[in-house]
């Protein structure tokens, strides 16, 4: 048995994009050449009405993933209960092929900042997150996959580098990662650490998914904004990320300045396109 | 620093003016010659800029009509004064109305307040609970003496909202891509909108004083026989005939719009 056939995820592959509102209409007009899509799962999780029924009528025609922004998997609060059996029942309706989060909090003290905020990769918030990542996964009765956050300041008294934490997390905790290769890149240019060298070590059997995203240079620093389309040097790490991380199953994340739909197929063509040479070198 | 102690600090840091020294203290130098007070406002300054988009998704035609520096002002009164709690950001800005209803000088504002609370009726109607509605013809297999004992259950997505028809006027405009409507000739004093979903669909519309009145009763779980009786004393000129006939035409309306969910005695 293969290593990743051991992680579960062998018969996912393919390239899809973020199911964003904008473009049901050209989603539901004719068959897109997009073999699953992602949904924000917060954006279902409403007790009823079109989006749900939109959710229904797509899913009907592509298999789908979800992706949270709202699990707070880092948060010292309790974890939100009443969101968890929220998202397990959106789980049981979309039959999703991937379930995941983020390596972040997002409040305190019952307060959510509606941000995926950054925590020190020292062995407290390490033993923390795989105790929090154990227990959603118990209670989802699934593994679910764990995405590098992009982060604009680092901790001084970290213990460790961010993909030895997640490779820590993912090996403790039994959970899979979702390598955003957009927050590598921009983690990497904030913090000034080598993304080929972080990728270099996150470890190969755990990853599931695989971001890509725009982002916006301020210069001194880049924000991960998805309002941009994917830049070249992304485009580079990401054919990089390939050579190491085989064919994950990857996606085009747009969140904002949303172009015509044709122009984001165009990216995701040119996805498909970078990520097949990637296979031919590697054959 | 203990987890639970950076991340509260950070969390005060976000939402106090400025971040506490502390916290940047823990913090390792930026490395393209940035100040980590500016790093950090990534943080800071995002949190006040995403909150706010969330309104104004949430009520295009309130932001319309308030202007954007006014509407900037609230949504730092509103951030600061309900902080998020949910989970989805989808609820965050569900609490405006009576935000608005309750702290001055806005709750001297009627013309914004209604149009915050056309708005606010109509989301809240767009994802709504799906409950298959009664059918017309369940109303006609009601034994006739069984009426005045019928309560109902309304679909989720009803709802009615009490705002001045300029208000309704200035959302309509703005729906139609007015950019400098002329509201000069819309009424000052309140209407009552009805608010329904049919299907995906939501839709409103006006409703006079006695459909008004038949609605609340109708929504607080009143038997018909109650709703017809208060809106005989609510028009004590009328003939109680006429207006028990005009209760079951609402009723038979309501059923017709898909509104009615359960009909019991």
């Amino acid at each position: 048995m293969s290593q990743q056939k051991a992680q579960g995820f062998e018969r996912a592959k393919g390239f899809g994009l973020g199911l964003r509102s904008v473009y049901y209409p050209e989603i539901l007009e004719a068959a897109q050449p997009v073999d699953w899509f992602e949904i924000i799962s917060e954006n279902y999780m409403v007790p009823g009405g079109r989006p749900l029924a939109m959710l229904d009528r797509i899913r009907a025609d592509y298999p789908m993933r979800m992706h949270g922004v709202s699990m707070s998997l880092a948060s010292v609060d309790p974890l939100d209960m009443d969101y968890l059996s929220d998202l397990q029942k959106l789980i049981k309706r979309v039959e999703p092929e991937l379930v995941s989060d983020h390596l972040a909090w997002t409040g305190v003290h019952g307060r959510n900042l509606h941000d995926l905020l950054p925590i020190p990769y020292t062995l407290e918030a390490l033993d923390h997150c795989v105790e929090r990542v154990s227990r959603v996964q118990n209670f989802l009765g699934r593994r679910i996959a764990v995405e590098n956050p992009s982060t604009y300041v680092s901790f001084s008294g970290a213990d460790m580098s961010e993909p030895e934490f997640l490779a820590e997390l993912s090996r403790r905790a039994d959970c899979l990662l979702l390598l955003d290769v957009n927050n590598v890149f921009v983690s990497g240019f904030n913090h000034g650490f080598d993304a080929r060298a972080y990728l270099d070590l996150v470890p190969k059997d755990r990853v599931a998914q695989m971001h890509v995203a725009g982002h916006t240079d301020l210069v001194t620093r880049k924000i991960d904004t998805h309002d941009h389309p994917v830049c070249d040097d992304v485009w580079d790490l990401f054919a990089y990320a390939r050579e190491i991380f085989g064919p994950a199953p990857a996606m085009i994340e747009r969140d904002d300045a949303f172009p015509p739909f044709a122009e984001l197929l165009a990216e995701l063509a040119h996805m498909r396109k970078l990520a097949e040479k990637c296979e031919q070198v590697s054959a | 620093m203990k987890l639970a102690d950076m991340q509260a600090l950070f969390q005060a840091s976000v939402l106090d003016e400025a971040p506490d020294p502390l916290l940047l203290s823990q913090f390792q130098a930026p490395p393209h010659a940035e100040k980590i007070e500016d790093a950090f406002a990534v943080y800071h300054d995002g949190y006040r800029l995403r909150l706010t988009e969330f309104l104004a998704n949430d009520y295009p035609v309130f932001r319309e009509a308030m202007g954007e520096d006014a509407f900037n002002e609230l949504a730092d009164a509103y951030i600061a004064a309900r902080p998020s709690t949910f989970r989805n950001a989808r609820w965050f800005g569900a609490g405006l109305p009576d935000f608005l209803e309750t702290t001055a000088p806005y709750n001297e504002e009627s013309f914004v307040r209604g149009v915050a609370a056309i708005e606010a009726a109509l989301a809240k109607s767009f994802d709504a609970e799906d409950v298959a509605p009664l059918p017309l013809e369940s109303l006609g297999k009601i034994p006739q003496e069984d009426w005045p004992g019928l309560r109902f259950n309304f679909h989720p997505a009803v709802a009615t909202v009490k705002a001045p028809a300029v208000a309704l006027a200035a959302y309509e405009a703005v729906q139609a891509g007015e950019a400098d409507p002329d509201l000069s000739e819309a009424r000052a004093e309140d209407l009552a909108l009805l608010v329904w979903r049919d299907g995906l669909d939501v839709h409103y519309c006006e409703v006079d004083d006695l459909e008004a009145l038949a609605l609340q009763e109708a929504l607080r779980g009143k038997p018909f026989g109650e709703i017809c009786g208060l809106l005989a004393f609510a028009r004590p000129e009328e003939p109680a005939e006429e207006l028990t006939l005009a209760a079951a035409t609402f009723l038979t309306q309501w059923f017709a719009a898909g509104m009615i969910v359960a009909a019991a005695p």
